[in-house]
Formats: structure tokens, C-alpha cells, sequence
């Protein structure tokens, strides 16, 4: 189930406010979280019931892990069982999702003649998996685990992070839902939920679908083998380059919207990515609960920083190659990891050893910096996006191919030039949604942010509850064609 | 500065304002021809052509065929004409207007916007060996929007996400109508119309440009193996004894409205039973099922066991709608023989 899906919309979300508020005005408070649970649960089963007797096993596994992990066992036990954990959970993320392309490759390479049968990825495992490695390692390291199933098994699956992030910290959560089965939702949260939420919809509907639907086709001819021109080469990579922007962007703002609306703040995940003047401010501003989550549990355990520059640098590269993999099974990933792991070890040596370069921050020196940075991007998004290598090149050569020589005259859209002028211009100028609704994922600070952001804060005044209504309509005007989030993918 | 309202205060305004531009949406002024270029069967387009053939074609239609893909391409109008002709001595305009997929609700609406245009003296809606119960994809892109409003909710599988749907396709064709961006042609142009008497039996032009021949033939094995899929999931599939009424209310529903319509015209009404590759003759339970009494053009028998004659095991190839539009018109010239106008062209 899409959020941006009419079965969302007006079936799951509605029955499932009304039977969490229902149960809460009858004092039933503790029901009502074990209602979210059950609520969750049913949102993944609608994709799969299989898949969803995965996803129970791996939180009932990861839950009794967890609770030894955390327990007064001698610690060699306790180390035992995490390490066993954390093995668990990238053996499955390995079975379902890279077995089939590292059986290919090892097949290729040592010229046997198997066929990989390909596996249908569980939805979010990639998500999932790495919040319980995560829990595990924590528990391990605190001695302190969840003792109560449900609320482990909601942290896991609560569905506005489920399937797509952000990936969510258990003592991020934990005071949260211990809260929620004893006190008052803070009603205050309610109004932002609503309007975060819409903000996110009418990105997703509005401005990501439509740009997929005219970016596609090429895309498709791309991987088809047909040459591609110019017009359709740049139209294609920086359609996808805004895409994927207001895709990951909306189902951010949706997530967090929806966690509001039931109560509960998620970390903020997405931050004007390409008002970043270099690519380390560019990954602590695009999905930034996995950025943090490499640096934690790859980065660090790597050695981090502790054996000298050369060594941080060669962690660096690693984990950020590890990111892309992430993403994927194909060799486009593998290659667009390996741009961004470059980049970043670039950008990393260059302040260790030309600060100089760092220090340039007026603006035009300032906008160089962006504008290369968003031109590396895009060319790695190419790779990112495209079906296979072929496809990815075709659309780089068609990048540089002068008009003369194409065998295809591709016209853009005026409407969907227009749409992506308007897509950028948000992109790299407005203030994004979160800096308006003065939104901090900070659970000791007071929700909305009082001032001081040098934005004008969205208020729930009438007019605002105009604008919601406004998002609203637009996202289901056009719900009834739903796209998947390009996210969901991994 | 406008005071902020309270939690409650806030999502009731924007309940009430959603509501009122769903409101809004729905009465938005719109071109509906714009309207019937939206759709499409996934490959192929057909309803422009038919608004253009009611809206902007001078020729009358004496007969209009109503249908699914089967009759689509399986009922030739200039054969029927030329055929009809031979055997009256009477001239008379056919205008095959059946769109691919079933559902009785898209059937009321071509027929509904026929009626108000061109009235056609006889009006031939396709009868298959098992009727759908599932109403037409394509309704909510085509129908009025008082139609979708005051479709049949119970046992309408479509119901509420055409209603759901409605909105979001008034503020498009909103925009298209405002912007003049139609999705074929903003304007009818006589250049581009291909004429009163397109015919897909021979020939089906797909939306990528490509033209596919319908003079092809299926080897009977792959025939006999759909032909036998087919029956097999067919068995079984009627309710029980008690459900048998409300089996068919929405197929019936729509065909008493087309009755209806018909009759406020002072037209007539007729059926035509197309079959399957190998479905039996006219099972005489769907006039009951379905409540008809004007009389039915049987067109089972031999065509259905021939397997030289047929694309898939659904549709007639070209060899097929030759034969079957000739026994059409025959049967046509016996019950009605005095459409149209005397003389031949």
C-alpha cells in the first residue's frame, strides 16, 4: 500500500486513526499501541502474508537476541549472541537480496553454467534488518533491551517507517511508545501531522510522479538499446535528479506526518540535499538516519579515525562504497557507491590537505561549489536510475552528443520543463517543508519550533488548514494512478 | 496575524475545505471531448473517433453496434452495409461503437451519448456465453459525471474508487479544457477524422503508431488449450439458487437504462450473441439473467468451431468477422429490413 494510494488514503488511514483515537477516548491506551502493532502488521500484509511471517520471525529473533544480548549473562554470552544477530540479519539481506547478483557474477567469472533463481525482495528488509543490527549492537553495548515485545515489535514495523526509513534508533523510539500506552497524545501534533503530511503527498503526486511519467519512457528506450539524443539524455538525468528528490522528499514528509498524527516524532531524514555546497554536507542532508547509521555501525567499527588519515580516509571510501551496495544488487550501484565513496574521500583529503579550498565560502566560490557538486550528482544518479551499465552509458554519450549526430528527435514537454524549472527552483531555493512547519525531531524540545529558524513558521490557522486542503485534493486528484517510492526499491 | 486555530479547530477546517473543493472539482467546467480522448484500451484508442463520429459527423447511423472487443473486431460496418444492401435494395449507415472490455456500464454510456445525438433507429448490444460482472474499467474516464455519482453501489466492484476518482479527473480535464492540451487533438479536424465507416476487423491501429493485420491465424492446439482454460474456470462460477437475483442487477440495471433511453426515442433495441472459440449456442438462461426481450442475432454455431477463424480464443481474425458480419447483416435484412433509406450507392 502506496501512502499516496487511494486504498492509504481513504481505507488504511482513515480505520486506522479512527481505531486508535476510538480506543484511546475509551482509556484503553495500551490497546491502542497494540492496535498500532496489529495495524502495521496488516499494512505489510497487504503487499505479502509470506512476506510478513518473514518480517514477524525477524523481530521475534532479533527481540530474544536482544534481550539476551542486554541480559546479565557473562559477556563473552552476550557478545556471542549479538555477533550471532548481526549475522542473522545480513545472512537474510544477503539471501534476499544479493545472492542472486553474487551468484551471477561468481558464475561469470568462473564460467559455470547455473541459472540464479531470482528472489522477490521483502519489502523494507533493507530497512528493517539494519534498524535490529543496530538494536542489537546498542543493547549489546548498554545492557539494555526492550522488555516488552509489542513495543519492539512496533519499532520495527511501525508502518510510517517500515518500508522506507527513516531508520529509526530503539531509544529514539522506546520513551515514545512506553508514552503513548500511558499518557496523552499531544494534540498540538496533530495539526503539523496534517500538514507535513499533505506537503509530502503533493510532492510525491504532484511533482515526483509526473516527472517519472514523462522521464520513463526514455529511460526505457535507454535500456532498450536505442540511441539517445541530447535533449532526451539531459531531459532524462535531470528529470530523475528532481524525481528522486521530491520522491524521497515526500515519502520523508509522509512518514513524518503520519508518525505525528498517531502521536509519535521520527527523526528528520531529508534536508534540502542539493543546497549543499560540498558532497559531506550533501550526506548529512540526503537520508541522514542511514548516513548516520553507516557511520555508526560501519564507519566506526572499521576503525574510524584510529589509525591515522590514511587509514580514515580508506574507511571513508569503504563505508560510503558499502552505502551504494546497500541500495542494490547490480553494478550500477556498485558504480554510483563508488562515485559518491570517491567524491567523498576526495572532499575529505582536500580539507586535510588543501584547507584552502575548504575556506572558499563566498558566494560565488559558494556557488561553483554547488554547481559542480549537483553536476557530479546528477552523472551518478545516471548510474543510480539506469537499467544496466549499457543503459546508464548510453544516456552519459547522449549527454555529449551533438545535435547533428542524432538519429532521434526527441521534443521535451514545454509543461514538464515547466514542472521541473519549478521542481528545481524549490529544490535549491525555498525553505524545505520541515523548516516551515519549524519541525525538531529533538524529543526534548517543544514541537513546533519556536522561531529563531529565520523562516516564516507555518501556524494551523485557517488559511493553512486552506492550503492542507488545497494539498489534499491535488494528491487525490491524481492517487487514482498511485506510484511506488522510488525508496521502497530498497 | 491570523490566530491559530486549536487542534480539533484545525482539522475540521481542513475537513470542510477538502470537502468543498472536492466539491468544487466536480463542477469544474470541462470540454467533453477532451473527455473521450483520455481513453484508452492500454494498446488501442477508440472513443475519440466514436464522439467524432456522433458530435461532428453529419452522416446519421441507422444501426449502432455496442459491444465489447469481440464485436469491435468481429463486426465489420461496411460489410453489414454492403451486405444489407444486396439483400434490401436499402442503404444504411452502421457505426460500430463498441470499445474493448466488458461491463454494461460503458455500454449505457455510448449508448446514452448516441441516443442524444444521432437517435440510431437500431441499437445491437453484444451478448457474450457468460456475462461479466464487473463493470467497465473505462467508465469513470468517459461517463457523466452524474453517471459515476448515481452508478449502482451495491455490487459495484468500481463504485467508490470511481468515485474517489472523479475529482482528480474533472480537475484534469479542467486544466486540459483551460490550457486547450487535449490528449489527441484540441479541436476536431476533418483531416484527421478517418471517416463514418472505420473498420478493425481487418486491421487494428495501435497507440505506438503500429498497425497489426487481423488476417492471422492461432494454431489449434494453443485454441483447444485456451478454449478448455476458459470452461473450466468458468464452471462454477454462478452463485447459489438464492443469490441468482442479485447475480446479474448490475448488467441488468445498465441494459433496462439503455431500454429505457431506447424507448424515449422510439428506437429500438436488439441483441447480438457473439461466442467464444468453442462456447456452446445461446445459453437461453442469459435472457432470463439479464431480462431481455427484443430479439437476439444468434451468431454461434459453425464460426465457433472453426478454428481457421479465429485470432485467440476470444476474438474472430479477419477471415472470422467476414463471415460473421455477412451472417449479422443476413439476419439483420430478415428481422428489420426496411432501415434506412431505399437505394444503394
Amino acid at each position: 500500500m502506496v501512502f499516496s494510494s487511494y486504498a492509504f488514503l481513504l481505507v488504511f488511514l482513515p480505520l486506522t486513526l479512527l481505531g486508535f483515537y476510538a480506543l484511546r477516548a475509551a482509556d484503553r491506551r495500551r490497546a491502542s499501541v497494540t492496535f498500532l502493532l496489529l495495524a502495521s502488521f496488516a499494512f505489510y500484509a497487504v503487499w505479502s502474508v509470506q512476506h510478513l511471517a518473514l518480517l514477524v520471525a525477524s523481530v521475534a529473533g532479533n527481540y530474544a537476541l536482544g534481550r539476551y544480548a542486554a541480559s546479565s549473562a557473562p559477556d563473552g554470552a552476550r557478545r556471542v549472541a549479538m555477533i550471532a544477530g548481526v549475522a542473522g540479519n545480513l545472512g537474510l539481506i544477503f539471501c534476499f537480496k544479493y545472492l542472486d547478483f553474487a551468484g551471477s557474477n561468481l558464475a561469470l567469472l568462473i564460467g559455470a553454467d547455473w541459472t540464479m533463481q531470482h528472489i522477490i525482495l521483502p519489502l523494507g528488509i533493507s530497512f528493517f534488518t539494519f534498524q535490529q543490527i543496530a538494536y542489537l549492537v546498542d543493547s549489546y553495548k548498554t545492557r539494555d533491551g526492550e522488555k516488552s515485545f509489542r513495543d519492539y515489535a512496533l519499532f520495527v514495523t511501525f508502518f510510517p517507517q517500515l518500508i522506507a526509513g527513516p531508520i529509526v534508533h530503539h531509544r529514539y523510539t522506546r520513551p515514545q511508545f512506553a508514552k503513548l500506552a500511558e499518557a496523552r497524545v499531544n494534540a498540538d501534533y496533530i495539526p503539523f501531522g496534517v500538514m507535513i503530511f499533505a506537503m509530502g503527498l503533493a510532492k510525491k503526486t504532484l511533482i515526483a510522479d509526473p516527472i517519472a511519467r514523462a522521464i520513463d519512457p526514455l529511460w526505457a528506450s535507454a535500456a532498450a538499446g536505442d540511441p539517445v539524443a541530447a535533449a532526451a539524455a539531459w531531459t532524462a538525468m535531470v528529470g530523475y535528479t528532481l524525481q528522486i528528490y521530491f520522491d524521497f522528499s515526500g515519502y520523508c514528509d509522509m512518514a513524518i506526518g503520519l508518525g505525528l498524527m498517531l502521536g509519535v516524532r521520527l527523526p528528520q531524514n531529508f534536508n534540502s540535499p542539493y543546497r549543499a555546497k560540498s558532497i559531506i554536507e550533501f550526506w548529512r542532508r540526503w537520508h541522514m538516519t542511514l548516513s548516520a547509521f553507516l557511520r555508526d555501525y560501519v564507519y566506526i567499527p572499521l576503525g574510524g579515525n584510529r589509525g591515522g588519515e590514511t587509514f580514515r580516509l580508506r574507511n571513508i571510501f569503504l563505508t560510503m562504497l558499502i552505502g551504494g551496495i546497500w541500495h542494490g544488487a547490480a553494478w550500477t550501484f556498485v558504480i554510483w557507491g563508488a562515485i559518491h565513496a570517491s567524491l567523498i574521500t576526495a572532499n575529505h583529503a582536500a580539507r586535510l590537505w588543501a584547507p584552502q579550498l575548504d575556506r572558499m565560502t563566498g558566494p560565488i566560490a559558494g556557488a561553483i561549489k554547488q554547481t559542480a557538486l549537483i553536476a557530479a550528482i546528477m552523472i551518478a544518479w545516471v548510474y543510480f536510475r539506469a537499467n544496466g551499465l549499457e543503459a546508464a552509458h548510453a544516456v552519459l554519450f547522449g549527454l555529449v552528443t551533438p545535435a547533428a549526430l542524432a538519429t532521434d528527435t526527441y521534443a521535451p514537454d514545454p509543461y514538464v520543463l515547466m514542472l521541473m524549472a519549478f521542481a528545481a527552483g524549490l529544490a535549491l531555493f525555498a525553505p524545505n517543508s520541515l523548516e516551515v512547519a519549524g519541525y525538531v525531531e529533538a524529543l526534548d524540545e517543544p514541537l513546533p519550533r519556536q522561531g529563531a529558524s529565520g523562516v516564516r513558521l507555518l501556524r494551523p490557522t485557517p488559511m493553512a488548514a486552506a492550503a492542507t486542503a488545497i494539498m489534499l485534493v491535488a494528491g487525490l486528484a491524481v492517487a487514482w494512478r498511485p506510484a511506488v517510492f522510488i525508496y521502497f526499491n530498497f | 496575524m491570523e490566530k491559530p486555530l486549536s487542534p480539533a479547530g484545525f482539522v475540521f477546517a481542513a475537513a470542510i475545505f477538502t470537502l468543498a473543493l472536492l466539491g468544487v472539482s466536480i463542477v469544474a467546467p470541462q470540454n467533453p471531448y477532451y473527455r473521450w480522448q483520455e481513453h484508452t484500451s492500454g494498446t488501442t484508442r477508440k472513443a475519440d473517433w466514436i464522439y467524432e463520429r456522433l458530435h461532428f459527423d453529419a452522416a446519421p447511423i441507422d444501426v449502432a453496434l455496442i459491444g465489447t472487443s469481440r464485436s469491435a473486431g468481429g463486426l465489420s460496418g461496411p460489410d453489414i452495409e454492403a451486405a444489407y444492401c444486396k439483400a434490401t435494395g436499402r442503404r444504411i449507415h452502421v457505426a460500430n461503437l463498441s470499445i474493448p472490455e466488458t461491463g454494461r456500464n460503458m455500454h449505457y454510456v455510448i449508448a446514452k451519448e448516441a441516443m442524444r445525438t444521432k437517435a440510431p433507429a437500431l441499437t445491437v448490444i453484444e451478448l457474450n456465453e457468460i456475462e461479466t460482472r464487473k463493470p467497465h474499467n473505462g467508465f469513470v474516464v468517459l461517463a457523466d459525471t452524474s453517471d459515476v455519482i448515481s452508478a449502482p453501489a451495491f455490487i459495484n466492484l468500481n463504485y467508490f474508487s470511481d468515485l474517489a476518482r472523479l475529482p482528480g479527473r474533472q480537475a484534469l480535464l479542467w486544466f486540459e479544457t483551460l490550457t486547450g492540451r487535449a490528449a489527441v487533438r484540441p479541436r476536431f479536424d476533418p483531416s484527421a477524422y478517418p471517416g463514418h465507416d472505420i473498420d478493425r476487423t481487418r486491421e487494428l491501429p495501435l497507440l505506438d503508431g503500429r498497425i497489426v493485420s487481423r488476417f492471422t491465424r492461432t494454431p489449434q492446439s494453443e485454441l483447444d488449450a485456451a478454449a478448455d482454460i476458459r470452461r473450466k474456470s468458468a464452471s462454477g462460477l454462478r452463485l447459489p439458487p438464492l443469490l441468482r437475483p442479485i447475480e446479474y442487477r448490475f448488467s441488468r440495471i445498465y441494459l433496462q437504462k439503455i431500454r429505457s433511453l431506447a424507448a424515449e426515442s422510439d428506437k429500438e433495441i436488439a441483441y447480438v450473441y457473439l461466442p467464444a472459440y468453442q462456447a456452446p449456442a445461446m445459453p437461453a438462461q442469459i435472457k432470463t439473467d439479464l431480462d431481455i426481450q427484443a430479439p437476439v442475432i444468434n451468431l454461434g454455431g459453425p464460426i465457433a468451431n472453426d478454428p481457421e477463424k479465429w485470432l485467440d480464443a476470444t476474438h474472430v481474425n479477419a477471415w472470422g468477422a467476414i463471415e460473421q458480419s455477412a451472417r449479422f447483416a443476413d439476419a439483420l435484412a430478415k428481422s428489420h429490413p426496411a432501415l434506412g433509406e431505399a437505394g444503394c450507392d
